[in-house]
């Protein structure tokens, strides 16, 4: 067993990569939002905005979602593939995914579950949050930091600096 | 068997320790109305529930009542989860490390029923007309390069119970993909958008699935896409374009900054 760790150990030494990458990332002062705090904050629908980063994306007949690395999703009526419309943005914090079932937008916003009603393009709303739904962890949020004294019970991390 | 298995989740963490994004997947089909997710979503529906990957667990979700999701249940996934993709009775899981299969039959209590293990890689999977097409890439993950695998896999799940390879093919760097209409679209990373013809053949009650380069796009690092009724909907980075499909080269629609 322990010539089995050996072996594991020096697999991360060949990875010089890793190496720089722990380095760099390593332990930064963060700021925290505590997850009442987090949850206070109103959920809205923002006008439309220009796309930063386009991650994943999701149809639900002739609409488009693109969600935006950043958290939040944009919302496209695409009836005119020439012409698609961006409408709105939802500002939707550690959001990474989506689902539509019959005009109801499910999405994560970190350990929450979030459900919008779509089917009014016009009108998009808020019907519930599901609080804890998904496991919180670092992992999806915030690559790496579980290395570096991050500390999950304290929130979502609004800041990350230098010490 | 232990040690084996020691190393392999000492492997698997250091690669997620290091990987620049272990961003997931995937696609999941849709229920009544038309819905489709791209190959990274981590979120499908199948009936009434929702179900949901992240790294080391599935949830289930009852979603027959929007105002009111109920959590059914929890189960546990392997480390490395990254995409799930609903097709019939059974959800594909993409993982680092391969793609596992479960059978849910019964709605809030998948069971594991096969995996197909291949290298280190992150891979989406999408299922289409009993064919799974994953595509591995180590792009962002911090292996040496002697250890690097970029390529697509044809895996025969018409026995979910019992994929067989087909066949695998080199590419650059392979990242989201779709399949639709006979024809896979793929985001091959710097070598563009690749779209081949499939053709099936079945010998002596084996599948075979041949592929036919139709055109590339260049210049389009993606990071997924959708095809669906010959719109082809590509997210690439800071813009979405969208490509007409009914025939080839395919013709450019709008496109969404």
């Amino acid at each position: 067993m322990k010539y089995m760790i050996g072996i594991g150990l020096s697999f991360i030494f060949l990875l010089d990569g890793c190496v720089e990458y722990r380095e760099s990332e390593e332990c930064k002062k963060i700021t925290y939002m505590t997850f009442e705090e987090f949850r206070l904050q109103e959920l809205e629908v923002l006008p439309a905005r220009e796309i930063q980063k386009a991650k994943k994306i999701y149809i639900y007949n002739n609409l488009l979602f693109i969600s935006e690395e950043e958290g939040g999703i944009h919302i496209i009526d695409n009836h005119d593939k020439k012409n698609p419309i961006n409408k709105s943005f939802l500002n939707i914090g550690g959001n990474i995914d989506m689902a539509v079932k019959d005009g109801y937008l499910y999405v994560d916003s970190y350990m929450d579950l979030l459900v919008w009603d779509i089917r009014d393009i016009e009108h998009i709303q808020l019907v519930t949050r599901k609080n804890d739904t998904f496991t919180y962890d670092s992992q999806n949020y915030y690559f790496g930091y579980h290395n570096c004294g991050f500390d999950l019970s304290k929130g979502i991390m609004v800041k990350e600096e230098d010490k | 068997m232990q040690s084996k298995t020691l190393i392999i989740a000492l492997l698997s963490l250091i690669c997620i320790g290091c990987g620049g994004g272990s961003d997931s997947s995937s696609s999941s089909s849709s229920t009544s109305s038309t819905s489709k997710a791209g190959s990274m979503s981590r979120f499908a529906v199948s009936g009434d529930y929702l179900y949901t990957i992240n790294q080391r667990e599935m949830n289930i979700l009852d979603i027959s009542d929007a105002k009111n999701p109920k959590k059914v249940s929890k189960i546990s996934v392997p480390f490395d989860v990254e995409t799930l993709f609903s097709y019939k009775q059974n959800l594909y899981v993409g993982s680092e490390s391969g793609l596992y299969i479960y059978d849910n039959k019964e709605p809030t209590q998948p069971v594991r029923v096969a995996s197909f293990s291949h290298a280190q890689s992150c891979d989406p999977v999408v299922i289409f007309e009993d064919i799974a097409y994953v595509t591995l890439s180590s792009g962002n993950n911090c292996w040496n390069k002697e250890r690097e695998v970029n390529r697509l896999e044809i895996v025969d799940v018409q026995d979910p119970y019992n994929p067989k390879i087909i066949r695998a093919i080199d590419m650059f760097e392979p990242k989201g993909l779709a399949v639709d209409d006979g024809k896979l679209f793929l985001c091959d990373g710097e070598a563009g958008l690749k779209v081949f013809e499939l053709s099936r053949e079945v010998d002596n009650n084996r599948t075979d699935i041949k592929l036919k380069s139709l055109e590339t796009q260049e210049g389009i690092d993606c990071y997924d896409v959708i095809a669906d009724k010959k719109n082809l909907i590509v997210s690439n980075q800071e813009n979405i374009r969208q490509f007409d499909y009914s025939s080839f080269p395919m013709e450019e629609q709008g496109e969404i900054k």
